[in-house]
């Protein structure tokens, strides 16, 4: 898988984790926030150029 | 005093644990297990041989009771053997030693060795839902300040666990354990705002609220939002819990947990330390993630439920150095599920009596816990703390036990000191069926504990020198 699929998949499962991070069960909300958060670093650190 | 929201209505997830069966719950422990041991038959050479000394494999454990009566158990003693054949994780380690990415040791206070532990990252994540999970049960949500007083970092569990478990929640965690003074923390704590959540161990909270006191601070007017207070590492006594709830406007929780838990195996939940009736409470076990046995120490059999008998762990899902039937030291009085009121069919544990099986001392024929002299010691909320120490003079066994009178007593006249420690001495000798010797010292001369307290020396072997 090259590099643009990994950019892909990052951006689906940000889709989902912020599904996730909408979660009511106060023990899950802070997991499904922080594994949305780990998700949105790897996208930003990977980002390479200023385009949107 | 505020009241709790209802963990089970916040979390569907914890309710759906709530909501087993106690067969439900077994079948899921079962499935677990067989997981969690045909995968270390594959990556464990230790686990894969203790699995053929047993005479089982993974595919042939067929129940829990057969798990327990045939799989071996394994000490302190076997670990460091591992690790020292091993180095330095031991032939235990689940996963490749490129996957390890977090490395605990326990604290060293048995003095026999540190067991060291990789965690994987799978591994940390756990340490701190294991940490959250209590917590949360707790009532510590989102956005809520929490002040952690254990000392953060460095290479033990707890020195981490609390960290991540306060990230995981999202609570804003001001770590102030370690490096700051007492004095200095309650400089902070009243700059902040507001704090919801401490979490100490026993000893330190005692510490900080008799700091408080002698500051001429109330902590419940000072921290009015304050609505809870966990401890965990140390057995209290309630008349001691009574009066923290008091101070702290709050109510009191306890967590029972070990590096071999990968954090907390069981918690108070929301109901406190306190159980109906105004005696001890319990600590339910989260068994979903740890298989826990209560044993006697001597023949490995199960403790009836009311006894006290050694806690034996299993992690059912820690990948990095699982613990299967490890035998803690730890020693607490079990309460099976079905005395224990409250609904689920957790099996439990009596809060704040937890001791170890090795720091019992045999003293003039007397099994003596340390536990059981705080207990005698720290009902009388005149002292601040003290020391204990066993020794030989003259081919006699001598026990001293100085204490420190807390700072509300500082204006407290000679025959009042006299009288407080004539008590206290009544009241060990009521615990412990052994008179000591209980004489005043300088809060000075006492040494300070940031953590777990080690009260207690014993010196008579030093008396048999020739």
């Amino acid at each position: 898988m090259g590099e643009p699929d990994d950019d892909a998949v990052l951006r689906a499962m940000r889709t989902e984790a912020e599904r996730l991070a909408t979660s009511g069960d106060a023990l899950l909300r802070g997991q499904y926030e922080y594994l949305r958060a780990r998700i949105d670093a790897l996208i930003e650190l990977r980002r390479v150029s200023g385009a949107d | 005093m505020t009241k709790l929201a209802d963990p089970f209505a916040d979390s569907p997830l914890l309710a759906r644990f709530a909501g087993l069966s106690r067969p439900e719950l077994e079948a899921l422990q079962l499935s677990k297990l067989r997981r969690q041991m045909a995968r270390l038959e594959r990556t464990s050479a230790y686990y894969a041989e203790r699995l053929r000394q047993a005479g089982l494999t993974a595919e042939g454990i067929t129940s829990l009771a057969q798990f327990a009566e045939r799989f071996p158990t394994s000490s302190k003693a076997d670990f460091l053997a591992d690790q020292q054949a091993h180095p330095p994780f031991g032939a235990r380690l689940g996963i490749a030693r490129e996957q390890v990415a977090l490395v605990n040791m326990t604290g060293g206070t048995s003095g026999q060795g540190q067991e060291t532990y990789g965690r994987s990252q799978r591994d940390v994540h756990q340490l701190g839902y294991l940490h959250a999970l209590p917590w949360v049960m707790a009532g510590l949500r989102p956005g809520d300040v929490a002040v952690n007083c254990v000392p953060a970092g460095g290479m033990t569990t707890g020195g981490w666990g609390p960290g991540e478990g306060l990230r995981i929640i999202g609570a804003t965690a001001f770590h102030v354990g370690g490096g700051l003074s007492t004095d200095a923390k309650i400089d902070l704590m009243l700059k902040l705002g507001g704090v919801n959540f401490i979490y100490a161990s026993t000893n330190y909270l005692h510490t900080l609220t008799e700091a408080l006191l002698g500051r001429g601070i109330t902590p419940r007017e000072a921290f009015p939002d304050m609505h809870g207070l966990f401890i965990a590492a140390e057995g209290y006594p309630l008349e001691w819990a009574g009066k923290i709830e008091e101070h702290w406007g709050c109510r009191l929780q306890e967590g029972y947990g070990s590096t071999q838990c990968n954090g907390f195996g069981g918690s108070t939940g929301s109901a406190g330390v306190f159980g109906e009736g105004g005696g001890r409470g319990l600590i339910r076990l989260f068994e979903w993630e740890t298989l826990f046995e209560v044993v006697d120490p001597d023949t490995l059999q199960p403790t009836a439920s009311g006894e006290v008998g050694e806690l034996v762990a299993t992690n059912l899902s820690v990948e990095g150095s699982p613990v299967i039937r490890f035998r803690t030291g730890d020693a607490a009085r079990y309460v099976s599920w079905k005395d224990a009121a409250g609904g689920t069919c957790w099996n439990a544990i009596e809060a704040g009596s937890i001791g170890r099986f090795d720091d019992m001392m045999k003293i003039r024929g007397n099994n003596v816990w340390p536990t059981a002299v705080d207990a005698a010691v720290f009902a009388h909320d005149q002292v601040f703390d003290y020391a204990g120490r066993v020794y030989t003079e003259g081919g006699k066994t001598e026990i001293e036990v100085r204490l420190a009178f807390a700072d509300h007593c500082a204006d407290m006249p000679d025959e009042g000191r006299a009288e407080v420690i004539a008590s206290v001495r009544e009241a060990i000798k009521g615990r412990t069926n052994v008179w000591m010797q209980v004489v005043e010292c300088r809060r000075a001369d006492l040494p300070e504990f940031a953590y777990k307290a080690r009260r207690w020396k014993d010196e008579r072997q030093q008396g048999y020198r020739l």
